[in-house]
This record gives C-alpha cells, structure tokens and sequence, in this order.
C-alpha cells in the first residue's frame, strides 16, 4: 500500500526507482467527498469517543461484577458471557451482527439518531468483551492492596479510581486498542446509518473515491489515502505499546 | 488509653464455616499481644475483624470505650500491616506512606513534616522517590510500617508481618518492629504462625485453634505451662514430646510399652485428683531429656535413630518402643543411627495431660 502510494501513474513495481512522495500533498485534494481532514477528523471523533466510552463503561462495570458480591451479580456476568460468545445476541452490538441490525437501525430511528454521531458512537460503548477482559484482571488484584487503602480512608470510588484504574493501565491499553482499531475500521454500521456526506468516516470516505472514480488509474493517489488511513492506527499502537504486550500476553496484576 | 476489647467475638463464614468462635480477649494499653496459631486457626479473621475489614457474626469490639461494631473501618483510627505489604506499586514510596493523610485531607505542610519524621524514624529518606518495584524485602517492610504508622493510630496491627522476608531479615525487623512499638506506645496485635517470632516479640500471646483462644500468657507461661495437648506441641522447638501411658495407682508409675517411670508423689497425687482416667500422655520437651551413653540408675534404653547436628546443638532422634522421640544434646555429642543410648527425663519439667480431655493435669 506504501509502495503503491508513492508509485509513479503506470505499472507498479516493488522499489519505485522515482518515488513521488508530493502523492501525500496531492491526496488532500484528490479526496473532496468529504475533505480527507474532515474524514479523517470524523474518524478520530466517533473511534476516540468510543473508544473512552467504552472504557470508562467497561471499567466500572468491571469492578462492580469483579469486587462486589451482591444479588444477581452472577447472572449479569454470565450475561455478559453470553454476550460475548452468542455475537448475534448481543444486547447492544458492538459492530452489529446481521442479525440484530435491522434492529438496531429501528432503535437508532425511534432514538432519532440516524445519521448522527450518536449512532456511531453510542451504541458500541457496552462491550461485552472488554468487560470480561477487564474483571478477569481486576480478579487478579489482591484484595490486601483494596483492603489497605480502604483502611486507610479511600472512599469506594476512590477505591476505583486511585487503586484499581492505575493498576489496571496494561489492561486498559490493550483493550483501548482492540477498540480503537474495531471502531476505526468499522464499514458496515457508518454504511448504513450515514449519509451526510461530512459525517462520512475515513471507512467510508474511501469507498467514495472507488464510486467517483471508477477506475485503478489514481490507485497511487487512493494508496495514499489510505496510509493517512493506517496512521492513527499506528500512532495509538506506539502510544500504547508500553503496556501493550504485558496487558495482551498476561492479563493478571503483577505486584511489582 | 487504648485498650481493645474482644466480647464473645464470633465469625461465621457461609453456613457454618466457623472462622472465630466466641473469642473473648482483653488487650491492655501499649501491649504488644499476638495472635498465634496454625493456618486456618482464625487468627487472620480476628485480626480483620478489629481492623473492621470483616463484620462480626456476633460478639462486640471496643477500641478504647468505643464500641466499634459499626464503625468503618476508616473511622476506627486503626493502621495495619498487611501480609504481602499491600504497597500501591504505581505510587512511589512517598505517595504511598502519605496517602493516609491526603486521604484525611490534612494540610500540605503538615503531611510534608510527617513524611520527613516518619522517613527519618524508618531510615527510609532515600527510599522516598522510588516505586515498590524498586525496594527490597526489607526496604517495602519499612515502606509498610511507615504508611501505618504515619497517623498516629490508635491501634496497630499486624497480619503476619515477617512472613515474606527472607531468614536474617526476619531475625532483624521482629526485634525493629519490637522497638518501634515500644518508641511509640502504640497497643498492637500481631498475628504469627511463628511461635518463635511470637516468644521473641510479644508481652503476651494467645494461642488460637479451631477459631478459638487455647492460651492466654506470656511467653514462659505457655512454655512452662501449656494447659492443653494443642498448646504444648505447638509451643517449643522442636515440639514436645508425647508419650502415652498409663498411670498405676500402686506402683506410682507411669507405664508405657517402653518403661515403666516411677513419679514423685506430689505429682502422684495431682493425677489421682484430677485425671478422668488412668489413661495419660506424658509431655516432655527434647530440652528435658538427658542422654548418656551408658545404662544409669532409672534410665531408659533407646535406639538412636538419627541425628541432626544443627551447630549450637544436636537434634538426636530416639526410637522408643513404637515411637520416635526427640531429644537436645549438647553439639559435641556424638552418636550414630542404631546405637543404643539411655535417656533419663527431668522430672521437675514434666508434664501430663489427661488422654481423653487433653487437659493438662500436671
């Protein structure tokens, strides 16, 4: 795709004897349906906000099923389980299955959401998947490190967030990740839901330049787009990369 | 004054896992009082219980005259040392020891003065900046009791504090931790399963088995006295040695497959009184029990049957009858696995318990 992006018009070869890296300043102008900065910017706004969404709801509803023991509390994790593994049950889809998508758009009609923002972000917030990975971390944390700080005067929301959120930062970058990356690549619900052309996502933006287009004859330039694409992706993986591998290869607390 | 005050304390975890059973315990001011016992004995539970970690089944806690029952745990003034330290590992060692009282919302000045105290009476200046991650055994033990002994509390306490630290360590914090209590007067409980940690650091400790306080004394109390089977094994090392037997009236003599012991009457005349029945175990402590290498009058024929010398003394371990028994012998003893030896006991420091109450009766 690099390659591509930097290639000349005309055959492409594997090493471009002329690379023509002003395709990356003509990528901004070849992209109008939206502007790529306003795709671009649509993309960082719904994925980042999703992506903070769902980890602030995960994280709470984490701990809860995770440090409390109260009635029921074993029913909402196995429906949480089910969640995860039944994909076309979810109760709220995280990318909807085909299943629960005309439901889904339905919902986003009757909320008045179609064609908003709101119904790119809000209805993946709830993530069955992050919620476990992120009890079955919090599991792992010893109850003597809660209990101090409990001794000590922290109040139960501290308790959360002074202790277990910093705690758990390997956990969160990880799943941070997983869904920055779903919600940035997501194609099928932003298809559906969106036809404002400026609420466009990066996703969609692309499909746009096919439709115009027509042809491979400025796959460069459609190359070029597409690395702008990749780059946020890239970005947030180096951010996070510090606790990445520990939080994707041992999900457990380590006390030291 | 701070005195803590146990009232029929009693713990049930689920149905009728009985974790504390109606422990009734009086810890005075400035005490240094431990809690000891095997694992699963309840020692923890109590300990958390004071602390307010876990709510009573039944039974009333008083911290000075305050019943504590339902106060929480942050307002019960009470600091606690936990097994594994329980440091915050993303704070550093300064954040850590002062998070009591940011958590109180005491002035900045204030907690900056404390730190520097704290610091200066752990010798720990130079440990502030850095993160658990980068102290030693030790140095986090310091790091622990700095954070709780930061606010003053009311009362200390101390759940197996030694546990994670390395043999020499150990040997040095208990006599630190020891001096630390006496420097601030803090009444303290402190939960062991270490007797010798127990001996060497409590004024008083109370045995506990099966939830409940076997013995209540002092360190000699218990070791001069055990007042029951449990007591006496548990206290002393090696443990002491039981020997079953049966008193005859008659010949005033205990009498076991291996030997027949003649004993003093005073000692005679307790059994009578207070046995259930002529059925006893004899307790004697490997310290009692003199070897000699060749047959005296009264003494009895064992089997060596190993032997551990151990530097300042040599653990030799005796077959006599269908049992082993073990006894201390000065470190140049020397003897080999399957020579015979004879043993004579002291009588002065023996001891029998009633078979069937396992009761001591002497």
């Amino acid at each position: 795709m690099f390659i591509v992006a930097i290639s000349d018009w005309g055959p492409i070869t594997w090493l471009p004897l002329n690379p023509r890296w002003e395709n990356f300043v003509y990528a901004w102008s070849y992209m109008q349906y939206p502007p790529l900065w306003r795709a671009l910017l649509n993309s960082v706004i719904v994925s980042f906000s999703r992506t903070l969404l769902v980890l602030s709801a995960s994280s709470l509803t984490a701990y809860a099923l995770a440090m409390y023991k109260f009635r029921g509390s074993r029913v909402v994790f196995w429906v949480v389980l089910s969640a995860m593994f039944m994909g076309s049950f979810r109760l709220i889809p995280v990318v909807p299955g085909v299943i629960t998508l005309i439901p889904s758009v339905m919902l986003m009609f009757w909320f008045g959401w179609l064609d908003t923002y709101w119904a790119l972000i809000i209805p993946g917030f709830v993530n069955a998947y992050s919620v476990f990975l992120l009890r079955q971390y919090m599991i792992t944390v010893p109850d003597e490190v809660l209990d101090a700080a409990r001794l000590y005067g922290c109040s139960e929301f501290g308790l959360f967030w002074r202790i277990m959120l910093p705690l758990c930062k390997p956990a969160l970058a990880a799943i941070g990740l997983i869904n920055f990356v779903w919600s940035w690549n997501d194609f099928l619900w932003p298809l559906i839901i969106i036809s404002d052309q400026n609420k466009f996502t990066m996703q969609l933006a692309l499909m746009g330049l096919w439709d115009i287009h027509g042809s491979l004859s400025q796959l460069n330039l459609v190359s070029a787009c597409t690395v702008y694409a990749t780059l946020p992706l890239i970005i947030f993986s180096i951010i996070t990369s510090k606790h990445l591998i520990k939080g994707f290869t041992g999900l457990t607390y380590t006390k030291r | 004054m701070v005195e803590v005050i146990l009232e029929k304390l009693t713990k049930v975890f689920g149905k009728n896992t009985v974790a504390v059973d109606n422990v009734n315990l009086h810890i005075k001011d400035k005490e240094f009082l431990v809690l000891l016992g095997p694992s699963g004995c309840g020692k923890t539970t109590t300990l958390r219980c004071i602390a307010g970690l876990e709510t009573p089944t039944s039974g009333s806690i008083y911290i000075g005259d305050r019943l504590v029952n339902d106060v929480s745990e942050k307002d019960r003034d009470v600091a606690m040392v936990f097994q594994t330290f329980a440091l915050w590992p993303h704070m550093k060692v300064k954040d850590n020891i002062t998070f009591p009282l940011k958590m109180h919302k005491v002035p900045k000045e204030e907690i900056k003065k404390k730190l520097n105290e704290t610091a200066k009476l752990l010798e720990m200046s130079h440990l502030l900046d850095r993160v658990p991650g980068q102290l030693s055994g030790g140095e986090a033990q310091r790091v622990a009791l700095g954070r709780a002994i930061i606010r003053d509390p009311k009362v200390f306490l101390l759940d197996e504090p030694l546990a994670n630290l390395d043999a020499k360590l150990r040997v040095h914090m208990r006599v630190e931790i020891r001096k630390l209590q006496e420097k601030l007067g803090v009444t303290t409980v402190c939960v062991t399963h270490d007797q010798v940690e127990a001996m060497a650091m409590a004024d008083r400790i109370a045995v506990m088995h099966q939830g409940k306080i076997g013995q209540l004394g002092t360190a000699s109390d218990l070791y001069d006295q055990p007042q029951d089977l449990f007591v006496a094994g548990f206290i002393g090392s090696p443990p002491m040695n039981f020997i079953d037997c049966t008193y005859e009236e008659e010949k005033k003599a205990l009498i076991s497959e291996a030997f027949s012991l003649e004993i003093p009457k005073n000692l005679a005349i307790e059994i009578k009184e207070h046995a259930t029945s002529s059925e006893v175990i004899l307790g004697v402590r490997p310290q009692d029990i003199a070897l000699h290498e060749k047959q005296t009058p009264n003494s009895i024929s064992t089997e060596v049957y190993a032997m551990e010398p151990l530097g300042s003394e040599a653990i030799v371990d005796l077959r006599l009858g269908d049992i082993i028994i073990k006894a201390v012998a000065p470190p140049t003893y020397r003897t080999r696995p399957g020579d015979t030896t004879w043993i004579i006991f002291n009588m002065d420091r023996i001891h029998v318990l009633d078979k069937k109450t396992e009761k001591a009766i002497v």
